[in-house]
């Protein structure tokens, strides 16, 4: 009793046990330590731990880096069965749908360095990750362009570039008819 | 009383009682000219001049309203609102809807009618035509756009040229008289030695902005017009470009002659120039008579030179101003209806370049006899004859395109801009051009056909027909495309085309004079408002008729009940939302932060 009130004085429980003490002096506990257990072999387990924490992590990281990475994916997916549904008349919902196909790709480029940044970590490769997620998001561009050929808004035919060409000037004037009665 | 002027007056015991224009009745042509700019610190109305006026105009509206006024204190404010209103004050309006029609009558009287109110601003009884022993018999031909001011339109006035003859033949001297169109001063008057047999407006203007015209006589020379070196050298410049043809309606010969050099004469006379004959086109008497022909305005605007058909497929119109369309009878046949059988007559209509004289396109109606009534617009001909074998009048269209254009197909070109669509054409290139056509039905005898013009020419056309019941009809020209099938697909029917019937429909709301006869229809004058939605359309005959459509309707600007105050608030209430909506949500996210 004397020993568990007089080593921790902060400790407000008597009979609490901190198991996660790492301090490498033996006395500081008023539990003796096993026979055959040494500190200093702690402080190898230690950085072993460190390491293999490090280790998870950026293994974490990685892979969540590859699920961001493949996240458009299913967005191409849900976009491409959204554009399907709107038809092929040019009416509000397949204008906005268009737009918004359009519109998310571009700001998700915008923001990739944002997204990946939770991720950035000295040992992991977001190269990769970074691509694949430019390239799906490429992927969901051009699926928003088709859809605006599709829609015929795309100046792809002759009748959309000579409806403006103003009519030629002649030459020649030529003027007469009947005599004035 | 009849005065010179064709006016009548009652004079009762040396008083004149009434008087009245009615040489407005024989109006021989017409132009227009814009009203004066609004000039910033002159007040155009004249009606406030007065204090004492202004105040007995707003009691009798008292009174008015108050039902207490009496019959001619209404009719006094009646006469007051006309005056006061904004369609009849005397300047430009922002829609072009104000113009001064100046017409010509065959008194030899000018007159200008306003187009709000068509009240005659000014008349003006030209002193050159009026009987003199110089001139027995004048009488006024036509009357043209001299001076059109558009650099200087605040300090120079526009005027016309009217042009007139002292005799019935061709052969008497001619007279020729400018007016000022705002005030009706005449300018000048000269009447030189020569004739007038045809007079042709150039497309050049000098540094004055007076449009260069020739006058030709009837020995083939032609005299330059306004006389001033510049002139000379305007003309000079353009010298090889400036052609004439002339028909003669009586032999069956249309000949083309192009500008050669100055006259030679005893007098030398440097605004006098010789032509040279370059082309005739000789229809055989024995099969063919001219008995109508027609070309397009001059003045006439074409928005853009394609066509877009269905399935995105373009055809280039064939847009020359060079063109000339002649309608032939069979001899037998250039009289009345019903004195010739349908197998002695035929009509045959033939499309010349009058550049080079050129026959474009020729069709023959048999069975078919005149009086040939046509209109020429863009690249079409609408024509309106009668059908012997059917008993029937027929309407007929001829849309001419050029397939030399057709085969700029690529549009990586066009992306690039290395076509040559846009650069000049001239008529002496080989035209491989193609024409459509189609006959149709039509019940009603017609005394004048015109085409709607617009400022830019986008708005679609409608065909103004004046028809024998002294009404004018507007027709939409797609009841007139030769692309009409009588089972249209689905992609031609996205296109706007009337799947096809025998006749053309006549709907009875599309009378754009309603209710009313213009008597004694003769001609149907349309000018373009600066509005593109809108045309002004003039129809003059015994009666005179004044009256703006709308072909698609007004779509360039707000209805007339728009509902200026609902907008108004509508933004001021959005705003209010959006302000109210911003201060709640900051507050909620302080409240959060601070929980």
């Amino acid at each position: 009793m004397d020993k568990g009130k007089g080593v921790m004085p902060s400790n407000t429980r008597r009979w609490a046990v901190d198991f996660s003490d790492n301090s490498t002096s033996p006395s500081s506990r008023d539990v003796p330590d096993p026979p055959g257990f040494s500190r200093a072999s702690i402080d190898q387990d230690d950085s072993t731990l460190s390491r293999q924490k490090r280790d998870a992590e950026s293994n974490w990281k990685a892979q969540k880096a590859w699920e961001v990475a493949q996240a458009p994916f299913k967005n191409l997916l849900m976009m491409g069965f959204m554009m399907w549904m709107a038809g092929s008349t040019v009416h509000l919902f397949s204008i906005g749908i268009t737009f918004s196909a359009l519109w998310q790709p571009i700001s998700a480029l915008q923001s990739v360095g944002k997204i990946f940044e939770p991720y950035k970590d000295s040992r992991v490769e977001l190269l990769g990750p970074k691509l694949l997620f430019i390239a799906l998001n490429l992927g969901g561009l051009a699926l928003g362009v088709w859809k605006l050929n599709a829609l015929g808004l795309l100046p792809t035919h002759t009748s959309d570039w000579v409806s403006s060409l103003p009519p030629a000037q002649e030459v020649e004037y030529s003027g007469g008819g009947l005599n004035l009665s | 009383m009849v005065m010179e002027d064709h006016s009548l007056l009652l004079v009762q015991q040396g008083e004149i009682v009434w008087s009245r224009e009615d040489g407005l009745a024989s109006v021989v042509d017409v132009t227009t000219s814009e009203l004066p700019v609004q000039k910033e610190g002159v007040s155009v109305a004249k009606v406030e001049q007065n204090l004492f006026e202004w105040l007995k105009g707003h009691m009798l509206k008292l009174k008015g309203t108050l039902m207490i006024a009496s019959p001619d204190d209404l009719a006094a404010i009646q006469a007051l609102r006309l005056r006061s209103s904004e369609k009849s004050k005397m300047t430009r309006d922002h829609n072009g809807f104000r113009k001064l029609l100046i017409v010509l009558t065959r008194a030899g009287k000018v007159f200008a009618l306003h187009t709000g109110d068509g009240r005659v601003v000014w008349s003006m009884l030209l002193p050159s035509l009026r009987k003199s022993e110089a001139c027995e018999n004048p009488v006024g031909l036509h009357i043209y756009q001299w001076q059109v001011p558009h650099h200087h339109a605040l300090d120079e006035n526009p005027s016309v040229l009217v042009v007139g003859r002292c005799g019935p033949s061709l052969s008497a001297p001619s007279v020729l008289s400018f007016i000022d169109a705002y005030t009706g001063m005449e300018l000048k008057s000269l009447s030189p030695a020569h004739t007038a047999a045809q007079v042709i407006p150039l497309p050049h203007t000098d540094s004055t902005e007076q449009r260069l015209h020739l006058i030709i006589d009837d020995n083939q020379h032609a005299y330059l017009y306004p006389r001033t070196p510049e002139a000379i050298d305007i003309l000079k410049h353009e010298f090889s470009n400036v052609y004439w043809y002339s028909v003669d309606a009586d032999n069956g010969v249309i000949r083309g002659h192009a500008l050669k050099s100055n006259c030679v004469q005893e007098a030398v006379d440097e605004y006098c120039f010789d032509f040279r004959d370059l082309w005739s086109v000789v229809f055989p008497s024995e099969s063919e008579k001219i008995i109508a022909t027609m070309t397009r305005k001059a003045n006439e605007v074409v928005h853009t030179q394609a066509k877009v058909m269905t399935d995105y497929d373009v055809m280039y119109k064939y847009i020359s101003k060079n063109l000339l369309f002649v309608a032939n009878a069979a001899p037998k046949a250039a009289g009345e209806i019903g004195t010739v059988i349908p197998e002695e007559a035929w009509l045959v209509i033939y499309i010349l370049d009058t550049v080079t004289g050129r026959i474009l396109h020729r069709m023959t109606h048999h069975g078919c006899q005149g009086p040939v009534h046509a209109v020429f617009s863009e690249n079409w001909v609408v024509y309106h004859y009668f059908n012997l074998r059917a008993h029937r009048y027929e309407m007929s269209v001829v849309e001419i395109y050029d397939q030399s254009r057709a085969d700029n197909k690529d549009v990586w070109r066009f992306v690039l801009g290395k076509h040559n669509l846009t650069s000049p054409i001239s008529s002496y290139s080989r035209p491989e051009v193609i024409a459509k056509s189609q006959s149709y039905f039509f019940t009603h005898s017609v005394k004048a056909i015109e085409a709607t013009s617009t400022a830019k020419g986008i708005t679609s056309k409608q065909l103004l027909i004046g028809t024998i019941g002294d009404q004018v009809l507007a027709l939409d020209k797609r009841f007139l495309d030769p692309r009409r099938t009588v089972n249209p697909s689905q992609a031609e029917k996205e296109d706007g085309i009337i799947p096809l019937t025998d006749s053309l429909p006549i709907i009875p709301q599309s009378y754009i004079t309603h209710a009313l006869k213009v008597e004694g229809l003769r001609g149907i004058v349309t000018v373009p408002a600066k509005l593109e939605s809108t045309s002004l359309v003039f129809v003059y005959g015994v009666d005179l008729f004044f009256t703006q459509i709308a072909p698609s309707r007004t779509y360039d600007s707000l209805t007339e009940d728009f509902s200026y105050a609902l907008l108004l608030l509508t933004i001021v209430a959005l705003v209010a939302a959006i302000f109210v909506t911003w201060v709640l949500s900051e507050r909620k996210d302080l409240q959060d932060k601070w929980r």
